[in-house]
């Protein structure tokens, strides 16, 4: 709730600055919009009116802004009360709920700014002002913020809902199982004990998890492995006691955790004081402003005295090297940073388990070796772990078992040495590498990028670097968080500008062409796919590009049809972007880019947070693409998947290039 | 809206102070500016603040809102002028001189007085919210509100929005970015900026309901709506809160004398 309020208040601020902007009242729409999906009691509707009525006041320039503090309030109950009244009988209740919650709201807001200024409280506008003439001049303004703010909060309804799974199927159901005998006094009773444990979302067709039986003892470090989709974050949710208490859905089998049924918990907070989890979202896990904050957050809350606090807080900023950044605000730090940080306020309320889901998914070497380094000190403490992770070999030193989950199912439970004995890394291709400075080109490049220099205020990001890129290739550029690699690529496409130096691309000057110019010949597709999908089908989605660089329709149908097929997204053309796997979302924002049909193809990060089997199907589209010609230019932190299908890798370190090889003679592994 | 509505870690004297007195400082300052219809008098305020500001070591922190807030300020009383009609006409928005059209929408001083005042109103109000929220800890902040009885659900709301809005901004930074990079070019202008609305508000709504999940379960995880501090590590009352509490009643007096004349 807290973050919708956050994006009224942003675009409130910023609406300001437009006159016709009276038609719209953001915060509202959105309090609307979270009242409708979350469905309050009246107790917290009245509090999200509350807030949102301190945020308005403070950012309102109107004539009496506090009267926001009664008028939210009375819109936010309006907006509950014709939600609930409307909701089973119209499809267009949130438009009903968020019309009459703006009126009401508005009207609330002059009847309060006219008491008080007939009671002489405050002064009146102008010298001919009377009640009926303001009535009069307002209403309109009123009713037509009322249209504009039910029109957004209808139009986000429907993605939004979708996101947050709920709909008339399933709704409020959740069947929950016979409780188990309580074995908690018992030091040596099992962390977990799942027996014969399903779970089916409540939009669900078919369970997510079907008959676990599984038992993990306390002090374990238990590895999650299995493909996107096969269920190991609902595992981790149903571990954490998360699908029991705060999800909808339908539950069979029984789950006790530390001895104790997890339905015997009082609620998500009982539970934290045992369990403790790190989601692979590193900034929606960071509450506070500061560092320092964030981990006093967790020690505050376990009744400790103030000095073993501070001690404890020293202790905790050791373990998990976050000294120097104590007083850095979460915005400003790196992924690898984020994650170490909600990991260090995870374990400063003490909890006996960790659960890790994909944490690492998004960071580089450095930053996931010093997540392990963390994670190997805690299971040296007899902590238990479990940790879901897309590239097992990482944890292959402090992992004590392995599960496999395939389908909802556990296929596998091995020791460690028994998963790592058969598990093959993938190989890389083979050729020999030569520095691509030695290698005689024929042909203009694509991309020529001579002494560039950028800035971030007194940063430097990028210090002096050259290259050039021709038809065909496929290069990947790698190094750590903050080497440079997404602000060169950025110069690519216009959407930074160099220092100084130069870059050229397909023989224009991307520093004085516009950016929507650039992209008709440079396309990027951004690391989350979830930046650019805003439509609701795929097919709407691809021709938005299209569109924007004005393709025939005829001609846009037939590309998709063809890009669709190419990124193996053939007859999904009517599905909803946001409701596809992670992996196909990528897909689809391969395929946005690619139907533009630009020279050059840029990639930050495409394989992110993917397991294997996709991001190898993401370089096989790649591969294909630069095989049609298309200079293609991916981002990476990640070795292994460059190893095996770049032809070309450039490394990158602190804003310079320090080493750029081509492999020659090679082919696919 | 860079840079606006974050927690600063400053070694200054506001830093040092107590979150209470802070927002009775910045109530008081709220319902002055309310109360006032004098655009002096908000002008004394709003060079209080600074003032202020300057001592606790922040007033770059502030100064870096005046263009931003100047060109709201712009929009606001162009609004005024084209729907408010009070007082003398000092000129037209369209001159006298310009062929048929010339000599339409007057500006007069009622509207420019008006305008004035809602805007110094506003940079008031944002000012004194502003030098709360540099100079207050989040987790103080919430103490706070706790003691004046706000509950706890409330108080982490908005504490959440707050904390939100610098990360919301970087995320519709790079929706901007991941839109112009598919060559949307939404043109300038008023049209422009409402045509670019949708394609960056959807993602960033859709993004944030995504955030939102993992930071409820965060929340109840950590136990913070229990919020059951270690109570001695409230930051004490010390000279700066008894002088701020000092400048409160005078402010207060000084209110009253010039409000009721």
């Amino acid at each position: 709730m807290g973050i919708l309020l956050a994006i009224g208040a942003i675009l409130r601020y910023l609406l300001n600055i437009i006159p016709t902007a009276i038609v719209s009242n953001p915060i509202i729409a959105l309090y609307c919009l979270a009242i409708i999906l979350i469905r309050p009691n009246v107790r917290d509707t009245i509090g999200i009116g509350i807030v949102a009525g301190i945020i308005s006041a403070l950012i309102s320039h109107s004539i009496f802004p506090p009267a926001n503090l009664i008028s939210e309030p009375l819109g936010a109950l309006v907006c509950m009360a014709l939600y609930s009244a409307t909701r089973k009988h119209i499809p267009v209740a949130p438009t009903v709920a968020t019309f009459g919650a703006t009126l009401v709201s508005g009207f609330t807001f002059i009847a309060v700014s006219i008491v008080v200024i007939a009671s002489g409280f405050i002064s009146a506008p102008g010298e001919g002002f009377t009640v009926g003439t303001f009535i009069i001049a307002v209403s309109p303004v009123i009713v037509l913020t009322a249209i504009a703010n039910a029109v957004i909060a209808q139009v986000l309804y429907i993605p939004s809902a979708k996101i947050l799974m709920r709909g008339a199927k399933g709704e409020d159901v959740q069947v929950r199982p016979e409780m188990m005998k309580d074995e908690s006094e018992d030091p040596h009773t099992p962390a977990f004990r799942f027996t014969g444990f399903s779970y089916t979302y409540p939009q669900g067709t078919k369970p997510a998890l079907t008959d676990i039986t599984l038992t993990i003892p306390q002090g374990e470090c238990v590895l999650v492995n299995g493909t996107t989709g096969a269920g190991k974050t609902t595992f981790c949710l149903a571990a954490a006691g998360i699908l029991c208490h705060e999800y909808e859905g339908t539950m069979n089998g029984t789950l006790s955790l530390f001895g104790r049924d997890v339905n015997g918990y009082e609620d998500m907070g009982d539970i934290g004081r045992k369990i403790g989890v790190v989601f692979d979202d590193a900034d929606a896990q960071l509450i506070f402003t500061t560092v320092e904050e964030e981990i006093l957050s967790g020690l505050e809350n376990r009744g400790l005295q103030p000095e073993e606090v501070k001690t404890r807080l020293e202790d905790m900023l050791a373990f998990t090297s976050l000294t120097d950044l104590r007083h850095r605000p979460p915005h400003t730090l790196s992924g690898g940073q984020k994650q170490r940080v909600s990991l260090a306020a995870t374990l400063a309320s003490g909890t006996e388990c960790v659960i890790l889901d994909e944490a690492t998914a998004e960071l580089d070497t450095a930053a996931t070796e010093s997540i392990v380094a963390i994670l190997a000190k805690l299971k040296d403490a007899g902590k238990t772990i479990i940790v879901v992770e897309q590239k097992p070999r990482e944890l292959e030193s402090i992992a004590d078992r392995v599960i496999t989950i395939k389908d909802g199912r556990l296929v596998k439970d091995e020791t460690a040495e028994e998963f790592f004995a058969t598990y093959i890394d993938e190989t890389e291709i083979r050729g020999e590498m030569m520095d691509t400075t030695s290698i005689v080109r024929q042909g203009e490049p694509r991309v020529a990028v001579q002494n560039l220099v950028h800035t971030y205020g007194e940063a430097r990001a990028l210090s002096g670097v050259s290259l050039d890129i021709y038809p065909g290739e496929l290069v990947a550029i790698i190094g750590e968080n903050g080497s440079g690699k997404t602000t060169l690529v950025k110069h690519f496409n216009g959407l930074l500008r160099p220092t100084s130096g130069t870059v050229t691309v397909c023989g224009m000057n991307a520093a004085d062409e516009r950016v929507t110019h650039l992209a008709q010949k440079a396309g990027l597709v951004f690391q989350n796919p979830d930046t650019m999908l805003f439509e609701d089908t795929v097919e709407r989605e691809m021709l938005f590009g299209m569109k924007n660089i004005g393709i025939d329709p005829a001609d846009a149908q037939e590309r998709i049809k063809d890009v669709l097929g190419m990124v193996g997204l053939g007859g999904r053309s009517s599905q909803f972007p946001r409701a596809m796997s992670r992996g196909e979302r990528q897909r689809l924002a391969i395929a946005c880019v690619v139907a533009m049909k630009p020279d050059v193809i840029i990639l930050d990060e495409p394989t992110t947070g993917l397991d294997p089997e996709e991001a190898d199907r993401i370089m096989d589209i790649l591969r294909s693409l630069s095989g049609a010609g298309h200079s293609v230019i991916m981002v990476s932190h990640d070795l292994s998947i460059v190893k095996r299908h770049a032809q070309r890798i450039i490394r990158m370190d602190n804003g310079i290039i320090t080493s750029d090889r081509t492999r020659i003679n090679g082919g696919a592994a | 809206m860079a840079e606006i509505l974050q927690y600063k870690r400053i070694d200054g004297v506001f830093h040092r102070m107590n979150a209470l007195t802070k927002i009775c400082f910045l109530l008081v300052v709220i319902v002055l500016a309310i109360l006032s219809t004098n655009p002096l008098v908000l002008a004394g305020i709003i060079l209080l603040i600074l003032i202020l500001a300057v001592a606790g070591r922040f007033g770059r922190e502030l100064l870096t809102q005046v263009p931003m807030l100047i060109f709201l300020s712009a929009g606001l009383i162009l609004l005024t002028v084209l729907t408010m009609q009070s007082g003398d006409v000092i000129g037209y928005l369209i001159p006298v001189g310009m062929p048929f059209i010339g000599g339409h929408i007057p500006i007069t001083t009622g509207a420019l007085t008006f305008a004035a005042i809602l805007s110094l109103r506003f940079f008031v109000m944002l000012f004194a919210f502003q030098l709360m929220i540099i100079s207050t800890q989040p987790r103080d902040l919430v103490t706070a509100l706790q003691k004046l009885h706000l509950p706890v659900d409330y108080s982490l709301m908005l504490l959440i929005a707050i904390r939100f809005i610098p990360s919301l901004q970087l995320e519709g930074k790079r929706i901007q970015e991941a839109q112009r990079a598919r060559a949307y070019n939404p043109g300038g202008g008023v049209r422009g900026k409402v045509k670019e609305l949708t394609p960056i508000i959807i993602p960033l709504v859709s993004n944030a309901l995504g955030k939102a999940n993992v930071l409820g379960l965060t929340i109840d995880l950590r136990g913070l709506r229990t919020m059951s501090r270690t109570p001695s590590l409230d930051r004490p009352f010390n000279t700066p809160d008894y002088l701020l509490a000092v400048l409160i009643v005078a402010l207060v007096i000084a209110g009253a004398a010039v409000i009721l004349g």
